[in-house]
């Protein structure tokens, strides 16, 4: 495709951001206070179990398997409530966790909450197998087959392995994304199969008024979470904005930009930095979500995504045809200047890793000389974007450095030197003041990890250094 | 986190649960299930019947236990008709489910019906068309579920009926002792 840039508009920076250490605090607050919440849900459970004299009556291994049963019950059952928060995309838990963290911490919890379930699956069978004088697999088939609560809860239960199993990560290899998409929408089914046989069986909602009410209130919360941010904002957006692939520009041999456009496209919001789930409403497509950071900072004319080819459906995309519609859900993330707290900036980006670096210098608040670019590219002939943020610094007065070619050493990130210096040497050259700047850093995991190192060895300290890290 | 926000986080978390385990020490329970009606009329339902009995209104408006766990003995579920003695004599015959409009008292019983947790059997007194007395022929729920049936019993004899809501912790039971109910009211 011929390029068609005459000239690089850009949109204007922000004019304003607020600095200083007291901003990071304020987030810590949060995450705190967000922390605390989630602890005293569960604290409360087993409050409210142990007022009820949960554990008063224990005295043979019946009445202690019934009260394990009861207590995992409890626990696993508020966990799951929060694990599914924790995938519902709420604002206030992206902007002070960050998709990545959020969705890290859901993955974290699976485990856990499976563990819980077995224990009060297995207590509570053993149980009730003690109470009937009947062996362990005759009384399962016969409370399965008696009452039906018991079975559905079954069904939800064996969902529930499933859900996990497929999620560990050797098993995650193995099964392709649709099939475990679909486990995974399974989930929300077991949820809502183990619901009945808690409010009818459960021994610690009935006749309990204050623990009727915490669980219908938290059971309510969660669905009107998932519900909204998860379904309907998208949706109700995508039917305004009526969303549509304008163009695609290639922009080296291996990355291409797709343009949307629709109605009011700034009323998507967001900033610079942060990344959408893209969905192609296309037969094939529609319900695989793409995670693309934008590649020009937020404005009225369109939104912008640049694609490397990554293997998987990279190639697809990069080829999408005009006209054909998308759904955008996001915007997520915070790799924005809203975590700076520093006057000078380093952004450092490598390969595909600069489309959100070159949104950031296009709109963060600087003077000339307040912004350090580091890109860290292959081939200078064939860098993606690269024109472009020549282009941006060179307007705003920004430093660049281009790092292109082979590396000298397996750990470097950088390129190899022709006067032999480290990477550490090179870093203090081009960034003098790194220890005392904020420093946003996009690339491949290992080479993050890399620039890291020479971070924290450079002084900075880890609430200025800013990472993107996708978690699926 | 800082340390000092989990330090103080943590000893707040033990406090509240060694209060609450303190609390559940001290508290009212029976089975984990309900909490107490009077025990004893689990284990021995009233049989009492008082063929004179006038199925008077007040005698269906008998304060019912509000909730399940309420301790009080005002409010105690109380199978007994007794109580229904003093008041007006205004027999009230009723077109819906019997025959029998004089002040003769009927005994009939339904049948027996598996909950999943045991079975149960109920046996009906109906005096001018009104049930005046349950009695549980079999009453076996296991996991304290049998501490249900006081409260169905009253719930039965106030509705006049096997319609009425059901028993959160106990759907099952309460589902076999409308199934029972309605079968012994269906031979009436």
């Amino acid at each position: 495709m011929q390029d068609t840039r005459p000239s690089l508009q850009l949109t204007q920076p922000n004019a304003r951001v607020r600095l200083g250490i007291k901003k990071w605090l304020e987030i810590k607050r949060g995450q705190e206070f967000i922390e605390f919440l989630a602890w005293a849900s569960v604290t409360a459970v087993v409050a409210m179990f142990l007022i009820n004299g949960g554990l008063k009556e224990v005295n043979s291994l019946a009445s202690a398997l019934t009260a394990i049963d009861r207590l995992t019950a409890l626990v696993a059952t508020n966990l799951l409530l929060i694990d599914i928060l924790l995938v519902s995309r709420i604002p206030w838990l992206d902007h002070y966790y960050g998709h990545d963290k959020v969705t890290a911490a859901h993955k974290k919890l699976g485990k856990p909450i499976l563990y819980l379930v077995l224990a009060h699956f297995i207590s509570s069978l053993w149980q009730y197998s003690i109470a009937e004088n009947n062996n362990i697999i005759d009384e399962f088939f016969a409370l399965v087959t008696s009452i039906g609560d018991l079975l559905t809860a079954s069904i939800a239960l064996a969902f529930m392995i499933l859900v996990v199993v497929t999620s560990l990560n050797f098993a995650r290899k193995a099964v392709t994304y649709e099939a475990w998409y679909l486990i995974h929408i399974f989930a929300y089914g077991a949820v809502l199969l183990a619901i009945p046989h808690q409010f009818s069986l459960g021994s610690d909602i009935a006749g309990k008024p204050i623990a009727l009410t915490y669980w219908i209130s938290l059971y309510l919360f969660v669905l009107a979470n998932v519900v909204w941010y998860r379904i309907a904002k998208p949706v109700i957006r995508a039917l305004r904005s009526n969303l549509r692939v304008a163009k695609v520009v290639r922009e080296s041999s291996d990355t291409a930009s797709v343009y949307l456009t629709g109605k009011n496209v700034a009323k998507f919001g967001g900033s610079a930095g942060q990344f959408y789930l893209l969905r192609p409403l296309t037969a094939s497509q529609w319900y695989r979500p793409h995670p693309f950071s934008i590649s020009a900072a937020p404005n009225d004319r369109f939104v912008r995504f640049t694609i490397g080819a990554r293997g998987d459906d990279t190639a697809m995309l990069q080829n999408i045809k005009p006209g054909t519609s998308v759904l955008l859900e996001g915007p997520y993330g915070v790799f924005t200047e809203d975590r700076r707290t520093k006057e000078k900036v380093v952004l450092i980006a490598s390969g595909i890793g600069i489309p959100p670096i070159r949104a950031l210098a296009e709109s963060m608040a600087a003077r000339p000389g307040d912004v350090t670019i580091i890109y860290r590219v292959r081939n200078e002939q064939d860098a993606s974007l690269l024109e472009e943020i020549t282009e941006i610094a060179h307007r705003r007065g920004f430093a660049l450095h281009v790092l292109s070619g082979k590396r000298a050493i397996g750990t470097s990130w950088m390129n190899a030197d022709p006067l032999g210096r480290t990477d550490q040497d090179r870093l203090m050259q081009m960034a003098p003041e790194v220890k005392d700047s904020d420093v946003y850093v996009c690339g491949p995991v290992a080479w993050t990890r890399s620039v890291e190192r020479s971070l924290a060895i450079a002084g900075t300290p880890a609430h200025q250094i800013h990472t993107e890290e996708y978690a699926w | 986190m800082r340390t000092s926000t989990k330090t103080a986080v943590g000893v707040i978390t033990l406090g509240v649960l060694g209060l609450s385990y303190q609390l559940g020490q001290s508290a009212e329970i029976t089975s984990g299930q309900f909490a107490a009606p009077v025990a004893n009329e689990t284990a021995a339902p009233v049989i009492v019947e008082t063929p004179s009995a006038s199925p008077s209104t007040s005698a269906s408006s008998e304060p019912a236990p509000s909730s399940p766990s309420s301790n009080s003995s005002a409010s105690q579920p109380s199978a007994s008709s007794s109580s229904a003695a003093s008041t007006t004599p205004a027999p009230k015959p009723s077109a819906s489910q019997s025959q029998n409009t004089s002040g003769a008292s009927v005994t009939k019983s339904g049948s027996v019906i598996e909950s999943g947790f045991g079975t149960v059997q109920v046996q009906v007194t109906m005096v001018s068309g009104k049930i005046s007395d349950i009695t549980m022929l079999q009453a076996n729920a296991t996991k304290g579920r049998a501490a249900a049936f006081p409260y169905l019993i009253q719930y039965a004899i106030d509705a006049n009926g096997a319609d009425f809501a059901n028993m959160s912790g106990a759907t099952y039971t309460a589902n076999a002792f409308k199934q029972s109910l309605r079968d012994a009211l269906a031979k009436f």
